[in-house]
């Protein structure tokens, strides 16, 4: 986000209104989101600076995200805003707001949160384009992404004015200046524009990235629980992250365990199932335009075919000549200036139901490695054995779809079985039940395979894609496809099937250690026996003791 | 008639039963062969098995030993006589996972009786099981070790100075010496003389008995001792106390060879009670190698035959139904060879079968607590009523 495309839509009052969707329906539940927000903002500018780095080709940082959650009177923070006008404090990180006292009392409804990163931060004639907007985006393609609205903080920053009236603090910093940028920031909700109450940059200050401080109104009583789930889960899928979390006076630290970054997800041109007429329309407008084909560089309108060609994924210009000739019926070298509403309509009709389009890219796709989730499942879960399956990549509605189940068995596992939702690699954590990965367990039927009553068992299901097909606007839970959840299943049985194999094995290797002791015990006793009934001749005790073990050793090859 | 006529009648009777030559028992060819060894040859025989397992190490193989298995799987019933042998089906204990337990087990006890016929000294199978109790954990398991050791040895348990603790008793018209002293079994109160397990210290049997009685348990030596039967019918009462110990059936195979005197049964009813009485007369299974030390020929099945439930109309509310494990132990014994040589046990035991029920000795208090001693057995002695 330090430079690029920056969209500036206005909807500041749509999601005042639409707050339930947004996930603040209510206080518990809106201090959970603004946390997740938060650190959902951070997570992406971190990886967007990691991929960065990496296309420069140097060191990369890994992401230190540090969160704090503050229980004060709404009376301190007034006081705090009016006597510090000028702000203060810096640096990448955060140990806790140390100019507030600790309010114990658990009615207690205010809190500061305090989220901070060491990503790239954001120029300072950036941050009011940036925050003081909603929906604002850089999207051209698609791409797989954290955020849920695709517009993180800023929702938490309305919650937080809606229920403090208090500015929203930022302090940021870039690489390549030595200073920071501390700004107040107010939306107003009619204008859409931000109000800046103080806006300053401090010199001589040289850190990198964000740091955003909420003043809010919620319930820490009901959030807790989520937050820490969210973290737990949060460290198992971004492995390669420290996050340091401290709730009043409690503090949690999730150890970044692997040194491996995954792939990041690419951008890409959409799949021509995956787009609907009123996109479709959205992007004919973006011509007349700078183009490229057949790598010439053009200005103003392609035909109907370059379009289809230069627009999305896996249509060469072969294929969208045949498609637009047999199955639309419009001449290919129509000039898209001339496509009107009927045109549009019939294309975009064929477009959805043509079936030999290629399937989706999946290699645009950010997958975490088995290996990762596993360290980082071994570090947090302590089981006995993990077995990771990749399922197979589906396709829906045009976007690649991409399985991965986990399976961590045994060890520090409570018994019974557990299961972790993952989508793009945000935990789920809410309406379970109604998720496809809740169903597809059912279905699966563990039981067949593991013995939950004996044994404990972790189930982590990872859908990633370019469009998690959710069942609604809230993004709570992913939506029952059949050709989904069969895929889910059918990795989740393979992982228990796995789990199943090393149970038994292990068991193997058990009685083969058993029997060995049993051997070399009974070959202790033996060698006293015969001894002593022969009187020693021909072998003394041990001469003949250490002959059985010989014997013994040879059969069984435990190293000892 | 009076009482001394009336017995002797029946002392007539006995006297067409009694064998005056009891032959030695034949082992038919095909069972293992055993002979009763000296402690030296005992001695020599733990050392040999010793020595061929330490062979084996030479060649780098698990040392293994072969041993007679002694169960109904290697049973060889001699289809004359019906008395049940041993034969050559064996299993190996080796130095493997399955086996090496039962091999140290075996070892462990051939260490201990080596130990002992060192010292030329017994000891009780309780006294050898605490030799090593962390090995053994259970009595049965070196019990069955010492059996498993003389057989392996082509022996009698006896020659392995290891002897049961005193189990059978006996009262009644005999004398012998026992260490030395001279016993008089019709001075025995009511509680009987211990059966000795040191057999062989047991010589000089005089009686001037006319049968014995062999009862079942406990419970009814009791009652007849108690009754002095022995003092109404010039009889010897022993018991093994349910399934009987190697001692007292050799005693009573003594008994026999010495006087000629036929022996009289009184058994339950049951599966179990012609199960004991079959150890008694053909020899049992896991012992099949001992037979001709054990087995006692001239045994009469006197009662509780299922018949007489009916017969002395005893009372239905005493009969037991038969259990399925009664029934299944019933159809097995029907099966085997011996029961052919007894085709009046065999009636009986079908009549079990058909009948569906059982009855315990004691089921003859319903009809009275002295019924048994004064109206039940004179009856049957008096009718000559055996089998």
């Amino acid at each position: 986000m330090t430079s690029d495309k920056v969209e500036t839509l206005s909807a500041a009052q749509w999601f005042k209104e639409n707050s339930e969707i947004a996930g603040f329906d209510n206080p518990g539940k809106s201090t959970f989101t603004s946390v997740r927000e938060l650190v959902e903002n951070s997570l992406d500018a971190c990886d967007d600076d990691i991929q960065l780095l990496q296309m420069r080709g140097e060191e990369i940082e890994y992401p230190n995200i540090n969160v704090v959650i503050h229980p004060v009177s709404h009376e301190r923070i007034r006081q705090k805003i009016l006597a510090n006008l000028d702000g203060g404090g810096s640096g990448p990180v955060l140990e806790g707001i140390e100019d507030f006292e600790i309010e114990h009392d658990p009615s207690e409804k205010y809190y500061v949160i305090e989220v901070g990163d060491n990503g790239p931060g954001i120029y300072h004639d950036l941050i009011s384009l940036v925050f003081g907007t909603v929906f604002t985006g850089t999207k051209y393609g698609i791409k797989q992404g954290r955020g849920r609205f695709g517009m993180g903080a800023k929702m938490a920053m309305i919650h937080a004015q809606k229920t403090t009236g208090l500015d929203t603090e930022i302090w940021s910093a870039t690489r390549d200046v030595s200073e920071e940028s501390y700004f107040r920031i107010k939306i107003d909700l009619k204008s859409n524009s931000p109000i800046y109450t103080t806006q300053k940059i401090i010199p001589d200050k040289p850190w990198h990235g964000l740091r955003m401080r909420l003043y809010l109104g919620g319930n820490l009583i009901w959030a807790k629980q989520r937050i820490l789930e969210y973290f737990k889960q949060m460290s198992l899928v971004t492995p390669y992250v420290n996050f340091r979390l401290v709730i009043g006076d409690e503090k949690y630290l999730f150890q970044r365990v692997t040194d491996e970054i995954p792939p990041l997800p690419i951008e890409t041109k959409p799949h021509p199932h995956g787009i609907d007429i009123e996109e479709l329309k959205e992007m004919v407008k973006r011509y007349p335009r700078k183009y490229v084909i057949k790598n010439e560089r053009n200005e103003g309108f392609p035909t109907l075919a370059e379009f289809l060609h230069i627009d999305f994924q896996g249509i060469g210009e072969g294929t969208a000549k045949k498609f637009l000739r047999y199955k639309v019926d419009i001449a290919p070298n129509m000039p898209l200036n001339e496509l009107n509403e009927a045109h549009i309509f019939k294309l975009s009709q064929a477009m959805s139901t043509y079936d030999d389009f290629p399937a989706p890219d999946s290699s645009c796709l950010s997958i975490l490695p088995h290996e990762s989730l596993e360290q980082a499942a071994n570090a947090l879960l302590e089981p006995e054995y993990i077995n990771s399956v990749t399922g197979k990549i589906i396709a829906i509605k045009g976007h690649p779809v991409h399985i991965t189940t986990s399976v961590a068995f045994g060890g520090n596992i409570p018994t019974g079985a557990t299961l972790y939702r993952f989508a793009n690699r945000i935990p789920l954590l809410f309406k379970e039940r109604s998720d496809v990965c809740y169903k597809a367990l059912e279905e699966a039927n563990i039981k067949r395979y593991i013995d939950i009553n004996v044994h404990g068992v972790t189930v982590m299901v990872s859908v990633v894609s370019t469009r998690i097909p959710y069942q609604d606007a809230a993004k709570d839970f992913i939506a029952d496809y059949d050709e989904l959840r069969e895929t889910i299943k059918l990795s989740m049985q393979k992982a228990f099937r796995g789990i199943k194999t090393y149970v038994s094995r292990r068991e193997e290797e058990k009685k083969k250690e058993q029997e060995f002791e049993k051997l070399k015990e009974h070959a202790n006793r033996l060698g006293v026996s015969l001894a002593k009934i022969t009187k020693g001749i021909p072998m003394s005790e041990s001469e003949i003791q250490s002959r059985l073990m010989k014997i013994i050793m040879s059969e069984y090859s435990i190293d000892k | 008639m009076s009482q001394t006529s009336q017995n002797l009648k029946i002392i007539e009777e006995l006297q067409k039963l009694k064998k005056i030559e009891i032959e030695a028992i034949k082992a038919p060819k095909d069972a293992l062969k055993i002979k009763e060894l000296s402690l030296e040859e005992t001695k020599q025989g733990i050392e040999d098995i010793a020595l061929n397992l330490l062979s084996l190490l030479d060649f780098d193989e698990r040392p293994a030993i072969s041993v007679p298995i002694r169960s109904a799987q290697n049973t060889i019933v001699d289809q004359e006589t019906g008395h049940i042998f041993l034969g050559h089906n064996a299993v190996t204990r080796s130095l493997s996972p399955a086996s090496v337990r039962q091999l140290a087990v075996l070892i462990r006890v051939a260490d201990g009786i080596h130990e002992l016929l060192t010292l030329g000294r017994h000891s009780t199978k309780r006294e050898l099981f605490y030799t090593d109790v962390n090995l053994f954990q259970d009595q049965t398991i070196s019990d069955r070790a010492i059996e498993d050791l003389a057989v392996t040895l082509r022996t009698i348990r006896n020659a392995t100075n290891i002897v049961a603790s005193a189990k059978g008793k006996i009262i009644g018209r005999i004398r012998f010496r026992e260490s030395g002293d001279l016993i008089d079994c019709t001075k025995m109160g009511t509680g009987g003389k211990a059966i000795t397990p040191f057999q062989e210290q047991v010589e000089d049997i005089d009686s001037d008995a006319e049968f014995v009685l062999l009862v079942e348990k406990d419970a009814a030596f009791m009652s007849l001792s108690e009754a002095k039967i022995y003092d109404r019918y010039p009889c010897i009462l022993m018991t093994g106390i349910g399934s009987p110990d190697i001692a007292t059936r050799m005693m009573l195979r003594r008994i026999v060879e010495e006087t000629g005197i036929p022996v009289f049964a009184i058994m339950d009813a049951d599966p179990y009670g012609l199960e004991i009485l079959r150890s008694y007369t053909f020899g049992s299974k896991a012992l099949g190698y001992e037979t001709p030390w054990l087995v006692t020929q001239n045994i009469y099945w006197l009662g509780l035959r299922p018949e007489d439930m009916q017969n002395y109309k005893i009372p239905k509310e005493v009969y037991i139904p038969l259990t399925d494990a009664d029934r299944k132990k019933g159809k097995e014994l029907l099966d085997e060879i011996w029961l052919q040589n007894k085709p009046k046990w065999a009636e009986q035991l079908k009549l079990m079968l058909r009948s569906g029920v059982k009855a315990e000795i004691q089921a003859l208090a319903s009809k009275g607590f002295e019924y048994m001693t004064e109206t039940y057995l004179p009856q049957k002695l008096e009718s000559a009523d055996w089998i």
